[in-house]
């Protein structure tokens, strides 16, 4: 298709090549920003370069943050004992919105994966392991993937031989749910990871 | 299991179908290429989500159209409805919707229409390749369980997984992921084969049964599973434990070659169903009659398997099987569908044979094809 502008055609390859913007979407937002006033765009503009600017990746968890180290990190509310290791930072927002978890995080920022070319040297395993000195537990909250269960059984091997304890996230039968409507394959794992009352 | 009535739109030849069946043998008959057998595969995708014959989904849809839909509605032995509804378009993710509710994956459907297929291209079942076996067994058992087919779908992703860890190996490789990988590997493994193994045995007497009513011969029948080519004891391969003992100790064997070779040289991907008869296989010595003997015997077995695994008798597809089976072969397969009370779908293009053959059965309905229409006959 010709654009009659070449700014125009510009925008809209740059929007386009977001995930999950299409060629289609990325013409209606140039569209429609052609109609908002300058300000607004400068704006928008603006947010993305700060993005880039004022946002770096802690040096000690690896998530994104303004100030380093991040405020989980250097926080006096938190337990500074435990770590859970997440695969993306998006993860830490999952965990971070339930409230209850207090201790500390560690972003891997991706999981072992020989057929993307990733192995254990190219995520942040090394700069977990030296954090470890007085930590009691690590979480390990991978997905529960092939990717993500090669990555725990991973971190589970060299981490243990520091004698630090390893637990993983439970998987199995979703809240609210009816045992009866859940299908056999998450029972069975269910059933596998029970736990004793205690 | 009575499949009560199927909608079929836009499926290869047809635009829009709709018919309803008798709860005992469905006869559907017409020329060649009439549509005959796009009804059989309307039902299979109902069932598996996929046709049995391997043409991909886009090239169901009928020419110049941009989805197909079928909806089929059925009741179980306790009289409940079950209703299936699958669209696919070109464009869209396949679309599945049952009783069970909208939005449904593959898995949440296998197994709820249970049925078994008798179709010529099963000849390779006996004549093809190990994969073609492996397929066979792996479609029975996806439908018995659910743990089973996921089981299936997870060994891939961990081979791929492990295949490109070991061609990459040259360039230095890591041990400890290669080390994890096998564990799953060998876990994985141990699940399938001890399964595959057990269906075997319990397949076996019901084979061989069958197989003397089909066969007028007196040939002795078996079936051996192979672990990568090797026959290996049943008491090793029903036993987790010793299974993976020696799962493990095939990959401590096997991994100079693996890494020189750059890919998985064991497991159950490689593994194979041998079937004997006298004293040789099937394969080399069976002639094209005993071909036909073993595959309907193995059709009925499985029938039978499954019918006293879920309590539910499975619906029978025979896909154009008469025009290669003798008249007193024929008999025995209808007197096998009506010994089993299961609701038969038969296609065929000549009539009056079978026409003489049935003529002592009830509740027989008649359908003619024509160019993806069809009519009832009364």
């Amino acid at each position: 298709m010709i654009y009659t502008s070449e700014s125009i055609q510009k925008a809209i390859n740059s929007l386009s090549s977001l995930p999950t913007i299409g060629k289609k979407t990325a013409q209606r937002l140039v569209f429609f920003l052609l109609k908002q006033d300058k300000e607004y765009v400068s704006n928008f503009a603006n947010s993305l370069v700060e993005l880039k600017d004022k946002v770096n990746f802690c040096s000690k968890c690896f998530n994104f943050t303004e100030v380093d180290p991040c405020p989980i990190c250097t926080s006096t509310k938190r337990d500074l004992s435990i770590i859970c290791v997440v695969e993306e930072p998006n993860d830490v927002f999952a965990i971070e919105k339930t409230g209850d978890y207090r201790g500390l995080y560690h972003v891997l920022h991706g999981s072992i994966n020989p057929l993307d070319g990733i192995s254990a040297k190219d995520i942040k395993i090394t700069e977990l392991i030296s954090r470890l000195t007085n930590i009691q537990e690590v979480i390990l909250a991978l997905n529960p993937s092939v990717e993500g269960e090669v990555t725990t059984q991973y971190l589970a091997k060299i981490i243990k031989p520091l004698s630090i304890k390893v637990t993983r996230i439970a998987r199995g039968l979703p809240i609210g749910s009816n045992l009866e409507y859940v299908d056999e394959a998450t029972i069975s794992r269910a059933i596998d990871g029970r736990i004793e009352i205690l | 299991m009575q499949i009560k009535s199927i909608n079929i739109n836009n499926l290869r030849n047809h635009s829009s179908s709709s018919v309803e069946f008798s709860p005992k043998l469905n006869i559907i008959y017409g020329e060649n290429g009439s549509g005959k057998t796009t009804i059989l595969e309307a039902i299979s995708i109902c069932g598996f989500t996929k046709s049995f014959l391997p043409t991909s989904e886009q090239n169901m849809i009928k020419f110049g159209e941009e989805n197909f839909s079928i909806f089929l509605t059925s009741k179980n032995y306790l009289q409940n409805d079950y209703f299936v509804n699958i669209i696919y378009s070109a464009k869209n993710r396949k679309q599945i919707k049952s009783t069970f509710g909208d939005n449904l994956t593959p898995k949440d459907i296998i197994g709820e229409l249970p049925q078994v297929i008798l179709s010529p291209d099963f000849k390779i079942i006996t004549f093809g390749s190990p994969q073609d076996r492996r397929s066979f067994i792996d479609r029975i058992l996806s439908q018995l369980s659910k743990v089973y087919y996921e089981n299936l779908q997870k060994i891939k992703k961990i081979l791929k997984q492990r295949n490109e860890l070991l061609s990459n190996s040259y360039d230095g490789y890591d041990e400890t992921t290669l080390e994890i990988l096998t564990d799953f590997l060998v876990k994985t493994s141990v699940e399938i084969i001890t399964k595959r193994a057990e269906f075997i045995k319990e397949l076996v007497p019901i084979y061989k049964q069958y197989y003397e009513f089909v066969s007028s011969n007196k040939e002795n029948v078996e079936i051996n599973y192979l672990v990568s080519n090797k026959n290996i004891d049943f008491s090793i391969i029903s036993d987790k434990i010793k299974l993976e003992q020696f799962i493990r100790a095939e990959f401590a064997r096997l991994k100079t070659a693996e890494l020189r070779r750059g890919t998985t040289l064991f497991g159950p991907q490689k593994d194979d169903i041998e079937f004997i008869i006298n004293s040789g296989t099937a394969k080399e010595i069976a002639s094209q009659g005993q071909h036909k003997s073993i595959l309907i015997s193995l059709k009925f077995a499985e029938l039978e398997i499954l019918k006293n695994e879920k309590a539910e008798t499975p619906i029978m597809l025979l896909d154009d099987i008469f025009s290669e089976l003798d008249e007193i072969r024929s008999q025995k397969v209808f007197e096998l569908i009506d010994k089993l009370d299961t609701q038969a779908f038969i296609t065929t293009t000549e009539t009056n044979y079978l026409k003489n053959v049935i003529s002592q059965y009830k509740l027989v309905s008649y359908f003619k094809v024509s160019d993806g229409a069809i009519f009832t006959e009364m």
